[in-house]
């Protein structure tokens, strides 16, 4: 046991700058070992625990933990598929885990990843056994962006947050991580190009971030299916319906073999049909990547969602009301009732500003007539402009009142409500950063999957060469050119001296 | 009440289009049906073609109401006729075949072109067409080719088979041919293009093409058109379709349909109020002939949406040099089209004549807003430089949206994660009837662990077991 410590000890920054090599193999090695020994005789170093510290010993700690862990569940009497009482909160383990997740080298990290993953699995499991979610999702946050500050490459741990954070509505913490966006989506296979050594820490984050180092599960397409699709119904709580709408069309234009479509993304469309009416006011179109034999499913399981959406863009606040009203169990049932109510409520407020786009001033009643659902009550449309007024969303004004006249709505022209040019400059900036990354990113995702164009038309050039070659197999034509070839820069080559 | 004499009209066309505009005239106009109806029956008895002549005893019948009409009527010729044209049928068929057997082409061509003639007098369009293009493999010179064309043309614009024109009038185009023959092909070819054109809505290459028609195309073609329809018809797609420039310029400045517009003078009146900018005076004229113009074969059903650009058109290019006008002073200028000479200031008239403007405010035709307080319509202002830069930002987020997306494409196809159909289930995955959240669906590539309670549950048992 000791001379494991001291192999752990070994594991310093100084090696690892100095030495990368020799770090890997301590590293692998220490791992491969700690595998091999029994879990009883990990599990009985108890004090090891409180011994050493995870932050400089995370190899070791991780191993030991789980033995204990699993001792402690094979001895206890835990309940089949539920997890052990001592890792839940509160329990005697639980400063241990919450130890470990929050100081674990993000190095030595690399070298036991399905450890780690495992407990990430046993933190988010217990937090909805016991439904106690803060805790978890504290972790959970922590534990991502340590391994990857900037979050870009999709794990199950991504996932798994997503859900806690949904179950217990804690939206604003799911959003610091959802605005990172991701970038890479890990392989089962590793590329033996993309790293020497697993510990070089300059590397890209996705060169370690796979299943194969076990720091995430193997990612299957539902779980980016579900990423995007809760990842948008947190946008959706947030009202952010720009992001939820984006998130949505991910999972809409997942690529589909054969002729499927799967219910996630059907229950993408629906929401994504919903979001395209709240934000533009009118049923978004379809995307082109979307495969079509999958939406024509989809749209088939989706038809009352399409009816509303019609029933939207024709304009008759009538029918939509009759829509929404007919298929209220099927939102009640699907969860997008709220959505349903926002729809609704989002009509009247386009109908309102679709006047602003005809008229520069009308009076009230004439708005009534137009988009209120009751046109005899002045008052009560009076009152939802000054709301809508009052909240940024109709920019006009009311004029007083005075007497028998009509009050008139009055929009502002359009030159007035552009934004100062200050605020483009610096919407311009943050433009230039965001595409500056994302470029970065294409490029590295063109090299690496050997789809960038100039590689492209390199191998056509090669192929070509190869093709002509077939052609003419009288090597003489070859020969003769490179010959008259060479001899040209002898030629050359005289001439300059 | 339509203002031309139909006696004088109807003289003007030859052929088979003779009977066609007299039958038309005759189910659509009250004043004139019983004298068309008349003038139809007469004409299909010169004919050959019976079904013509049911047709047009069944209008009289309707037209004359009861009144002794029987002197025009004669059963006994049409049996005779019909009886005349299956033996005429059967001759030529004969004599076609005799052709084909002696195997010389000139003859064949003959055969085939009679026997469509034939047909095509008799009424069967079909039949006419079928025998005109087998004609046309044995044609030899370029002339021949013409011809054929232009005989399925005939046709085809009596089947209103706008595509089988176009086709036929780009075959002709595109031949060589001697330069008098060209010359001579040119009006009939530039006519039925234009009349495809416009018939097919594309007003302003129909313009276009009545514009270049020669004028010697005089009474050439009168078994289609006649230099008056041509002068009509191009007037009122040029008023449709171009702008005020352009119709100065192409129209009034064009010595060739000058002489066309000589014989139809008040669409070169129209022509001018328009350029002049007094818009009422044109759609006045204009309305003065819809009447004629209801009653024109071709025209018909486009009159209504010919009508409705040019008042669009109009209203927008009055518009166009102010930034405010009163709606008041607006509707005076155009009034309501549907409403009585004189009676435009009815609240309804109003009404109507806003929601013209709000129509035309919401498809975009009009850059302006309305001020319902002060009655005044406002046209938009626009601040070019925040619009741009509005536009660039939009067109930089799409831009990141886009990338954004195809990168995760790209992403998720290379590592493998396109929805599959799950292996063990025969039918689609899917299936959205059975109300499946999310959680529980079979779609999932990933296996749901034994009574898996949710997708955690699922992706535990992979690994629990796995440190022992």
């Amino acid at each position: 046991m000791d001379k494991i410590l001291d192999e752990s000890a070994a594991l310093d920054h100084v090696l690892l700058t100095q030495d990368p090599e020799q770090y890997d193999k301590l590293a692998a090695a220490l791992s491969s070992k700690l595998r091999k020994i029994p879990l009883e005789d990990l599990a009985a170093t108890q004090d090891i625990l409180t011994a050493i510290s995870p932050a400089s010993h995370t190899i070791l700690y991780l191993y030991a933990l789980l033995a204990t862990i699993e001792a402690s569940s094979a001895n206890g009497r835990g309940v089949p598929r539920q997890l052990p009482p001592t890792v839940l909160p509160e329990a005697p383990l639980w400063p241990h885990i919450v130890q470990t997740l929050l100081d674990f080298d993000p190095i030595q990290v690399r070298y036991c990843g399905p450890q780690l993953t495992r407990l990430v699995d046993y933190v988010a499991w217990g937090a909805e056994q016991t439904s106690n979610y803060i805790p978890a999702i504290q972790l959970l946050h922590h534990v991502i962006l340590r391994l990857d500050s900037t979050a870009s490459t999709l794990t199950s741990t991504h996932r798994s947050f997503i859900r806690l954070c949904l179950l217990s509505q804690a939206y604003s913490e799911a959003i610091d991580i959802l605005d990172r966006p991701i970038y890479h989506i890990p392989t089962t296979q590793v590329d033996p190009r993309t790293y020497k050594y697993l510990c070089s820490s300059s590397d890209p984050t996705w060169t370690y971030l796979t299943s194969a180092t076990g720091l995430t599960h193997p990612v299957s397409s539902r779980t980016y299916l579900e990423y995007y699709l809760l990842g948008g119904m947190c946008y959706l709580a947030m009202r952010r319906y720009k992001d939820a709408l984006f998130f949505l069309e991910v999972v809409i234009t997942a690529p589909v073999l054969q002729n499927v479509a799967s219910s996630i993304m059907v229950e993408a469309y629906k929401k994504w049909l919903l979001v395209g009416l709240l934000l533009r006011g009118a049923a978004p179109s379809i995307p082109k990547s979307a495969s079509q034999s999958a939406m024509k499913h989809i749209r088939a399981a989706a038809k009352p969602y399409e009816c509303v959406a019609d029933a939207f863009k024709v304009g008759n606040a009538q029918k939509l009301r009759a829509e929404i009203e007919a298929g209220g169990n099927i939102w009640q049932e699907e969860g997008n009732y709220g959505l349903m109510v926002e729809v609704f409520e989002a009509f009247r407020k386009f109908s309102v500003l679709r006047l602003g786009r005809t008229y520069d001033a009308l009076p009230i009643s004439e708005v009534a007539r137009r988009t209120s659902p009751d046109a005899s009550n002045v008052d009560e449309t009076r009152v939802y402009l000054e709301t809508l007024i009052a909240g940024g969303d109709v920019k006009a004004a009311i004029s007083d009142a005075d007497g028998t006249k009509d009050q008139i709505l009055r929009f502002q022209p359009a030159a007035t409500t552009f934004k100062p040019e200050t605020e483009y400059e610096r919407h311009l900036a943050v433009q230039t950063r965001e595409l500056k990354s994302l470029l970065g990113h294409i490029q590295d995702t063109e090299h690496r999957m050997e789809v960038s164009k100039e590689y492209i038309d390199y191998l056509k050039k090669l192929k070509k060469a190869k093709d002509e070659e077939k052609k003419n197999p009288v090597l003489g034509a070859s020969t003769a050119r490179t010959a008259t070839a060479a001899d040209d820069v002898d030629e050359d080559m005289m001439e300059e001296y | 009440m339509p203002k031309f004499d139909l006696p004088s009209y109807i003289a003007n066309y030859k052929g088979r289009t003779v009977f066609r505009r007299l039958h038309l005239i005759a189910s659509c106009s009250v004043p004139l049906q019983e004298e068309a109806a008349r003038m139809a029956v007469i004409e299909a008895k010169k004919r050959s073609d019976v079904r013509n002549y049911h047709e047009a005893v069944a209008l009289l019948k309707k037209a004359s109401q009861g009144k002794k009409v029987d002197k025009l009527l004669d059963p006994v010729w049409a049996a005779q006729q019909e009886k005349k044209n299956t033996a005429e049928t059967a001759r030529l068929e004969g004599e076609l075949k005799g052709y084909k057997n002696n195997l010389i082409k000139e003859s064949i061509r003959m055969g085939n072109e009679d026997l469509g003639n034939h047909y095509y007098t008799i009424g069967d369009l079909n039949n006419a067409v079928k025998a005109y293009s087998r004609m046309r493999d044995y044609c030899t010179t370029a002339s021949h080719i013409a011809s054929t064309a232009f005989r399925i043309i005939a046709v085809a614009i009596e089947q209103k088979n706008w595509l089988a024109v176009q086709s036929q009038v780009h075959k002709i185009r595109n031949l060589q041919m001697k330069p008098e023959d060209t010359v001579r092909n040119q009006p009939k070819t530039f006519a039925a293009m234009g009349l495809q054109q416009m018939s097919t809505g594309d007003y302003y290459e129909a313009a276009i093409s009545f514009l270049n028609t020669d004028p010697a195309l005089g009474d050439s073609y009168s078994e289609v058109l006649t230099s008056n329809d041509v002068a009509v018809y191009g007037g009122l797609c040029a008023l449709a379709s171009m702008t005020r420039s352009e119709l100065q310029t192409k129209v009034l400045e064009n010595a060739s349909f000058r002489s066309f517009l000589e014989l139809e003078p008040h669409i070169r009146r129209a022509i001018n109020f328009f350029c002049a900018t007094k818009y009422s005076q044109c759609l006045e004229i204009l309305e003065s002939y819809r009447a004629d113009y209801l009653l024109d074969i071709y025209l018909q059903p486009l009159v209504a949406d010919i009508y409705k650009k040019i008042r669009t058109k109009s209203i927008i290019q009055y518009f166009e040099p102010f930034s405010k006008v009163t709606l008041a002073s607006m509707e005076e200028m155009f009034g309501n089209p549907t409403a009585t000479q004189g009676g435009g200031s009815t609240p309804a008239g109003q009404q109507g004549f806003l929601d013209e403007i709000i129509g035309l405010i919401e498809d975009g035709k009009l850059d302006a807003r309305i001020d319902l307080e002060r009655g005044v319509l406002n046209a938009v202002e626009h601040n070019v430089r925040a619009e741009a830069q509005e536009a660039a930002v939009d067109m930089v987020d799409g831009f990141v949206r886009e990338a954004h997306m195809k990168l995760l494409r790209l992403q998720i196809l290379n590592a493998g994660l396109e929805v599959k159909a799950p292996p063990s289930k025969k039918k689609p995955a899917w299936d959205g009837d059975n109300g499946e959240g999310p959680w529980d669906d079979s779609a999932s590539a990933g296996p749901v662990g034994p009574g898996g309670r949710d997708i955690m549950a699922g992706n535990l048992p992979g690994s629990t077991r796995k440190g022992g």
